[in-house]
């Protein structure tokens, strides 16, 4: 069966009809030949014979038009067309069929496709971000916690800062006013008032040194200080801080020996005043927390590297306490209420070391004590070979016994100077303690009418003292006596407590009404 | 003054903005509307870069991340590509490189731009500047667009120009 005519014809127009066909007849040079447009609507329509069919089809622009050709879906101003050429041997056709409606229906399901990858990938987005919010809230979170233990940490130590000044000023200005009142009394003969100036100048001493010390870690936190570089001589450096070291090293008891390596040179180019001030720091340390032994300097220097050591047969530092030890009002020592001390030593010799382009380091191995080690950068400078210097091992000294009805326990030698002029005066019996050990020993052994207690007393702190005497069945008065606010200790075991500086009439005041109540 | 006509092509994977970027670059038009792109869509316009007239016919290519045979046929011929990605989508750089290299492996090299689009969204960007960087170091001459602003855009086409003028001078003398 061949199609019949009208179904030919049917199609025909059908195709006709949806597909819109237009046709130009071109040379090898795309030149239009002919053109078949079937209105005045066509693409084609304004194509004359002899223009080029890219300036009618910009599509064919650049196109090679010798060989046949399928453009797809080609979108032009006014309508989507296939562009067909069809080329053979001797002739080309352009063909254009619309595809509008295969255009939109795709464009339809493309549409809805690419919207739905689209809100995928801003979903995807969306979690990422998410996640990384996450992770910043959870980094906040940690640096706040951070934040909050360091300045819980900080206000800890400025506590801890204040508590101890309060100790430190308190004790030299007693001294110092009491000592006043001493040499202003009408029945103080010379020698007394002597001893009462030396006193006071002794305890103002003190004092300046305080304000001086916190001054320099001020100065240092806030890089302010300066590095003073010049020549200087190791050896005099050294024999200088042995003549500082060594008597208060034999006051104690302790052996002190300082010592420079044979071979190293004598002068060097460095800021010799801050080592002294580190070298002072860590020998001054290591004599106040050590009881029985030695103290050693031992100064080496290597590749343009000045190293002194300090080594000790103190209590050392406990693990725990090492990487506080150089922070400011941090005290490394695991018997440090006992002795006397700011906290900034260690922090403000780091920072000196560190300015000179070292430090201070303790050595982990070292098990006998403690023993630090400073380390600068120095550099060679004119001068003679090196020397060793030692110092031989002095005897303890021991207090001296003198029995009395009140017991005084307080390390603080002014203290129990002035107290012991104004008990004879006043007709006690004057029994001394320099620790809380040998108060507990004198009170037991002696039974005094009352004790005066200091609360940072060395060996055995005042309150541990008091509660030891109370358990041994010691029943008479003991008034705390000390710098710190009450409500750093327990009373529990106390009588009374008077707050330093207390003037000596009150205090004689107190005892006359603890001893003999109305 | 000298005439030129040249065939670009733009390429990049879908809803990058290269519909945006030829409505902007053609008709200094924007819409915020996203409406896909079916096969390709045609249009032109002519510049003036150093004395030389130069007639693009712009060849906007439906977006996709790998060219098939039917998108092969409509770069038969183009003198170069704008390769456009967006900013805020980080796989669409490595789309569009991709895109390029199946084009250069097929018809040989021609010049090249790279367009990160959607500059204005430079907040919720996820292409990092050295991968841009690194592209630019390459030899492809990197631009940050926004189509909706128009940031950039005339000035990366023009570059693209002037590489495909410099290139055609240089085929005519050989």
């Amino acid at each position: 069966m061949t199609l019949p005519a009208a179904v030919d014809a049917f199609l025909r127009d059908r195709l006709f009809e949806r597909r819109r066909p237009e046709c130009a007849s071109i040379d090898a040079a795309g030149i239009i030949r002919g053109v078949w447009a079937p209105d005045a609507h066509a693409l084609l329509s304004s194509a004359d014979v002899g223009m080029g069919i890219a300036a009618v089809l910009p599509p064919l622009t650049g196109q090679d038009l010798t060989d046949s050709l399928l453009l797809p879906l080609v979108g032009l101003p006014d309508r989507v067309v296939d562009v067909h050429l069809i080329a053979s041997a001797d002739s080309r056709f352009v063909v254009l069929l619309d595809a509008s409606r295969e255009h939109d229906l795709l464009q339809q399901r493309q549409q809805m496709t690419n919207e739905a990858r689209l809100m995928h990938a801003n979903q995807n987005r969306l979690i990422r971000r998410m996640r990384d919010m996450i992770g910043e809230l959870v980094e906040a979170r940690a640096e706040l916690d951070h934040r909050r233990r360091e300045a819980e940490k900080n206000a800890a130590s400025q506590s801890r800062f204040i508590a101890m000044m309060s100790h430190e000023f308190r004790t030299p200005l007693a001294s110092i006013i009491n000592y006043a009142d001493l040499a202003l009394d009408d029945a103080a003969d010379q020698a007394t008032v002597h001893r009462s100036n030396e006193a006071i100048a002794r305890a103002s001493r003190h004092l300046k040194t305080l304000v001086e010390t916190i001054l320099d870690d001020t100065k240092l936190e806030a890089g302010k200080a300066t590095s003073q570089q010049r020549d200087f001589a190791i050896t005099a450096l050294i024999e200088d801080l042995a003549a500082i070291m060594a008597p208060l090293a034999a006051e104690k008891g302790l052996a002190f020996s300082a010592s420079v390596s044979e071979n190293m040179p004598t002068h060097f180019y460095a800021d010799d005043t801050s080592m002294r001030q580190i070298l002072i720091n860590l020998l001054g340390n290591a004599v106040k927390f050590t009881e029985h032994g030695s103290v050693t300097l031992d100064v080496d220097w290597q590749d343009d590297r000045l190293r002194a050591v300090v080594s000790d047969t103190g209590p050392g530092i406990p693990m725990a306490s090492r990487q506080r030890m150089f922070e400011a009002f941090e005290r490394g020592s695991a018997d440090t209420g006992s002795v006397p001390g700011t906290g900034l030593g260690l922090a403000i010799s780091q920072r000196l070391a560190k300015r000179m382009d070292g430090g201070v380091t303790i050595d982990e191995k070292y098990d006998q004590g403690c023993r630090l080690i400073l380390e600068i950068a120095a550099v060679e400078a004119q001068g003679e070979p090196g020397e060793t210097i030692s110092l031989p091992q002095m005897p303890s000294e021991h207090a001296a016994d003198e029995p009395s009805i009140v017991l005084l326990c307080d390390d603080d030698e002014d203290m129990l100077a002035l107290a012991e002029f104004y008990m004879h005066q006043a007709g006690y019996g004057l029994l001394l303690a320099r620790d809380g050990l040998e108060a507990v020993e004198k009170a037991l052994a002696y039974e005094p009418d009352l004790i005066l207690m200091d609360i940072n007393t060395p060996r055995l702190n005042g309150v541990d003292a008091t509660n030891r005497l109370r358990q041994s069945g010691f029943t008479n008065p003991i008034v705390a006596l000390t710098a710190s606010s009450a409500r750093y200790f327990d009373q529990a075991s106390f009588t009374a407590y008077l707050r330093k500086p207390i003037q000596m009439p009150v205090l004689l005041k107190e005892i006359k009404k603890l001893l003999h109540p109305a | 003054m000298s005439q030129l006509t040249a065939k670009i092509c733009v390429l990049g994977d879908f809803a990058v903005g290269k519909t945006s970027t030829v409505a902007r670059f053609v008709h200094d038009q924007f819409s915020d509307k996203y409406l896909t792109t079916i096969g390709v869509k045609i249009d032109t316009r002519e510049l003036c870069i150093d004395q030389t007239a130069i007639k693009f016919v712009v060849w906007d290519v439906a977006g996709t991340d790998k060219l098939k045979t039917v998108e092969m046929s409509y770069l038969k011929g183009a003198s170069g590509y704008v390769l456009v990605c967006d900013g805020t989508r980080g796989d669409t750089l490595g789309a569009a490189l991709g895109l390029a290299e199946q084009a250069r492996a097929r018809f040989g090299q021609v010049p090249q731009v790279v367009l990160a689009n959607k500059r204005d969204l430079a907040t919720q960007w996820e292409i990092k500047h050295s991968a841009l960087a690194a592209v630019a170091e390459s030899g492809t001459p990197v631009f940050e667009t926004s189509a909706k602003t128009g940031e950039n855009v005339d000035g990366a086409i023009e570059t693209l120009a002037r590489q495909i003028i410099q290139q055609a001078y240089t085929s005519a003398a050989t």
